[in-house]
């Protein structure tokens, strides 16, 4: 179940959910779909258990620009001409 | 008496050295006047009380609000003498001073930035509904971020929660604000949403929120972000360019993910959809048999009144036929009857024959050769005198 996306299986779960609304649905079809909705359901279920969410905090500090090119230039000897 | 000499570039050096170990950080108040922005890098303004002017200097990308002539504004720097001799008071940050001016200059960055679009509906993105990993800017400290992670805990899980520490208030605050969405943004850690947040404070303490350099962040954010700072009534520029704006930190924690217990709700209702429907099914097919057995069996009653209609036709048919045929029978056997020549002979007629032939005409008689004469009850012989 690692690989569970959980989006995806609602997705799947909603469009089997439609396709039973339909007025026109086979038996034999119907109960292919019926075994793959309750065993989506089953995951999403079983994934929808409480877990620690896990908090992992940026060991880097942030005073300092993250990108090279974001580093304010150094102005201290441009700026003397401005006064002329 | 040995006099010093020196030069002018050391005696100004001299004079920067001294003043910059006198006045190594100041803060001062004033109001601003002959604002102006050269070559797009620096800037120049002079700030004023009712008798002084102080030209101030600094370079345009240390200033984060927006600044106009006659506000009041409080700026931090030192003093210095460039080498032509002019005295000017170099800025380093600029904070702006008192609520009105606050607002002030908030309404006038707000409209500068609703003019370029930046908050624009359509730039808003949809966020994803189960996010798997958030990227979370705030104070690790702060009670916005405990609230955010225990009201986010107790809807939904599980979910990596990547903190970025910053300060949400002060000097510092906007460029770590920044400096943390960049870090998520450049892909150094992956994240599905963004959440910066911050408690509630007066409007100086939320002003990092709404300086332009955030507000720009906020809305060039490549991953989809929401913010949400102070109370409800507080609405930071970062808001208006968030994807999605919260109400308080607790609301983003609302936003940011579903709770389990609506999605639990909704996957036992798909559930049972499924089921009644399938029972439906069931029964529609069953029904659908049980008319087609009817159906069939309406098939053989019919084919058997048919049978039984055509076999009475066939008998009716025979009998007529079987009549028909008495009827023939025995009017032939009328005609017959009548026919026969012993009842002719009874009634008193005579077969005459002579051998072999019937004799019809006296004159195929032969004389004397012998003629039987048949009568009904027997025989007679004779013999022919004369034929005429």
């Amino acid at each position: 179940m690692k690989d569970f996306k959980f989006e995806t299986a609602m997705t799947e779960l909603e469009a089997i959910t439609e396709w039973f609304e339909r007025p026109d649905v086979e038996l034999d079809q119907s109960l292919a779909k019926f075994e793959r909705g309750l065993e989506l359901s089953n995951a999403l279920k079983a994934h929808l258990k409480e877990v620690e969410n896990k908090v992992q905090k940026i060991k880097q500090k942030f005073d300092a620009p993250i990108r090279p090119d974001l580093i304010e230039p150094d102005f201290s000897d441009e700026q003397s001409d401005l006064f002329a | 008496m040995n006099r010093h000499i020196i030069s002018v570039s050391e005696f100004l050096a001299i004079l920067n050295e001294t003043l910059s170990f006198a006045y190594p950080e100041v803060v001062i108040e004033g109001e601003v006047s002959s604002f102006k922005v050269n070559q797009g890098k620096w800037i120049f303004f002079d700030l004023k009380d009712r008798d002084s002017t102080l030209g101030c200097f600094m370079p345009l990308f240390s200033l984060k609000l927006p600044v106009e002539d006659g506000m009041k504004i409080r700026v931090t720097g030192s003093p210095k003498l460039t080498n032509w001799g002019k005295f000017s008071f170099t800025v380093r940050q600029v904070e702006i001073a008192g609520e009105g001016e606050l607002k002030r200059a908030m309404a006038l960055l707000k409209a500068k930035l609703d003019k370029e679009g930046l908050f624009d509906p359509s730039r808003k993105r949809t966020l994803p509904i189960y996010p798997r990993r958030i990227g979370l800017i705030t104070s690790g400290q702060s009670a916005a971020y405990s609230d955010f992670i225990k009201i986010l805990q107790s809807r939904w899980s599980p979910i990596d929660i990547v903190l970025a520490d910053i300060q949400v208030q002060g000097a510092a605050a906007p460029d770590q604000i920044v400096n943390a969405l960049d870090y998520f943004n450049i892909g150094r850690e992956q994240v599905d949403t963004i959440v910066l947040i911050r408690g509630g404070g007066s409007l100086e303490d939320l002003q990092a929120f709404s300086t332009e350099p955030v507000a720009r962040a906020v809305a060039a954010s490549r991953t989809p972000i929401i913010v949400g700072v102070g109370h409800e009534v507080d609405i930071s520029l970062a808001d208006y360019a968030a994807d999605l704006r919260a109400a308080t930190p607790t609301d983003a924690a609302r936003l940011v993910a579903p709770d389990r217990q609506d999605i639990a709700r909704q996957i036992e209702n798909r559930q049972t959809i499924i089921i009644r429907n399938l029972e439906r099914i069931f029964s529609e097919t069953s029904y659908r048999l049980d008319r087609n057995v009817a159906l069939m069996s309406r098939i053989t009653v019919d084919l058997r009144t048919k049978i039984d209609t055509s076999i009475s036709r066939i008998m009716l048919g025979y009998e007529r036929y079987l009549t028909n045929l008495r009827q023939t029978l025995s009017s032939s056997h009328r005609i017959l009857s009548s026919h026969n020549p012993t009842t002719i002979l009874e009634r008193g007629y005579a077969i005459v024959r002579q051998g072999n032939t019937i004799l019809k005409d006296p004159k195929k008689a032969v004389v004397e050769a012998e003629l039987v004469i048949q009568l009904a009850k027997g025989e007679l012989r004779a013999h022919p005198t004369q034929a005429k």
